[in-house]
């Protein structure tokens, strides 16, 4: 059952509603809602995603993971593409995101592991015991999707003026290699202390992350969202 | 490629079988649900085979689509808790601490209550009573309730300490900056998906928890409670409080 907003504000969606929904649209739902001030719809559509690909990254995971480690990693994922997904950061199909974020969270769970002390042996000092599985860091094969992904990003933000370049990279997710990934009012803050006649705000920050978004899917041909 | 088949050739070894016939073993346990381990089937595939056995199983997971909304499964699902924590994180006032704290809490393995005795002798404060507020305070950073700016250095640096990870990092996170792969983060904060039973709070019962916080292992706790500042017994601010409010 859908859940009414007061006055002109768009309604909940449930999740039985949402379920109907493609990724994309869900993903235009979750940002419409946050526009409209209506984050409390959004549980439902996390709940969607998060439900939805549980297992689909699980899989991804179990390729490259310590068993042990799969649970854990999964969530990893799925909490970093909700975030992706309530920030306006996903890039490119949905799906496609989600496997650049696994290979992505991958690598970094054992490459910092690897600087930690550990009382575990690493595989390479079990060769050839075949049932010890790769607990050492990774290599990002972050697979064709992800490389895509990276060449549009750097071709539409190398036609950027410099300061949005600068916004750009600091709000964009890691997942495209360059980018620091931090929430718009801290963009703007470390915007404004080097440029402190740009007057830099957070809705500026968004707006600019934003049409750079759109750019980019269309670079990626989805026509932007 | 007869997927639809899976025992209909003679298999590779012990355990082992054709790429058809893991493919469709992987499709079959993947559409039930069951979460079967890639790694395992490709160890079992035979070692010419392994790349396009994976590349099978890719495929399959490109096109598969969405996982149908099961509200029941959902339920007792990790995609619930995981839902939790980002929806705590988002929704609060204390940055990422939500999902930071308590996977960093787990991974530590410190139930709550030994954390917050910890954190108040680190403090300074041996009290009972004292404890039970430096608790309170710690439940709402856990749960979003508490802004960041508000917790001073001191109690992020004795934190840091007990949970194995560094002040810097915790304030980042309390401004909405999750840990990037930096050492001393990520690993950590990677093994929590299910908290262990054995770190959940079982302390201070007080009105029965939203769902959320039930499946998230802290039994019978509010949002609210235990209060720092109880109803109805009007208390000065005083030096603990600075600690967490004043920055």
């Amino acid at each position: 059952m859908s859940t009414s907003g007061t006055g002109s504000e768009p309604p909940c969606k449930s999740e039985a509603e949402l379920d109907l929904l493609g990724d994309e649209q869900l993903l235009a739902y979750v940002i419409e809602m946050r526009e409209a001030g209506r984050d409390d719809c959004l549980r439902a559509a996390f709940g969607v995603l998060a439900f939805g690909y549980w297992d689909f990254v699980a899989s991804l995971v179990s390729k490259k993971a310590n068993p042990r480690d799969i649970e854990d990693l999964t969530a990893v994922v799925i909490e970093s593409a909700l975030r992706s997904a309530f920030d306006g950061k996903t890039i490119g199909e949905f799906v496609n995101w989600l496997k650049t974020i696994t290979a992505r969270r991958i690598a970094d769970f054992y490459r910092t592991r690897e600087g930690r002390p550990s009382a575990e042996p690493l595989p390479s000092e079990h060769a050839g015991d075949d049932t010890i599985f790769a607990n050492e860091p990774v290599s990002e094969e972050e697979g064709y999707a992800a490389i895509e992904i990276r060449e549009a990003a750097g071709r539409v933000l190398a036609g950027r003026k410099e300061i949005h370049q600068l916004v750009i990279r600091l709000t964009a997710p890691p997942e495209l290699g360059w980018g620091e990934d931090l929430p718009a009012a801290e963009v703007a803050e470390r915007v404004t202390d080097t440029h402190p006649g740009a007057g830099m705000t957070d809705a500026n920050v968004y707006q600019i992350w934003k049409r750079f978004k759109t750019d980019l899917d269309k670079e990626l041909g989805l026509g932007g969202s | 490629m007869s997927a639809d088949n899976p025992h209909d050739s003679d298999t590779e070894g012990a355990g082992g079988g054709s790429v058809e016939q893991l493919l469709a073993e992987f499709r079959a346990s993947f559409e039930a649900g069951d979460r079967p381990s890639v790694r395992e089937l490709l160890d079992r595939a035979p070692e010419g085979e392994r790349q396009e056995l994976e590349s099978a199983i890719d495929s399959f997971l490109m096109q598969t689509p969405r996982r149908r909304w099961d509200p029941v499964a959902y339920e007792s699902s990790p995609a619930k808790l995981s839902v939790a924590r980002v929806w705590d994180s988002l929704e609060g006032v204390s940055g990422s601490w939500p999902e930071v704290l308590r996977r960093l809490r787990n991974a530590a393995q410190v139930d709550r209550k030994t954390l917050t005795r910890r954190l108040a002798e680190a403090l300074g404060f041996s009290g009972t009573a004292e404890q039970e507020r430096v608790h309170g305070y710690y439940h709402q950073m856990e749960h979003g309730l508490l802004p960041a700016e508000g917790v001073s250095d001191r109690v992020l640096e004795a934190l840091a300490a007990i949970i194995d990870t560094n002040a810097e990092q915790l304030r980042r996170a309390g401004r909405g900056v999750l840990p990037q792969g930096e050492p001393g983060s990520l690993s950590a904060f990677a093994r929590t998906a299910m908290p262990d039973p054995e770190y959940a709070e079982r302390d201070f019962p007080t009105r029965a928890y939203t769902e959320d916080d039930s499946t998230l292992g802290f039994g019978a706790q509010s949002l609210d409670a235990p209060s720092p500042a109880p109803a109805g017994r009007p208390r000065r601010h005083d030096a603990l409080d600075a600690l967490f409010l004043d920055g």
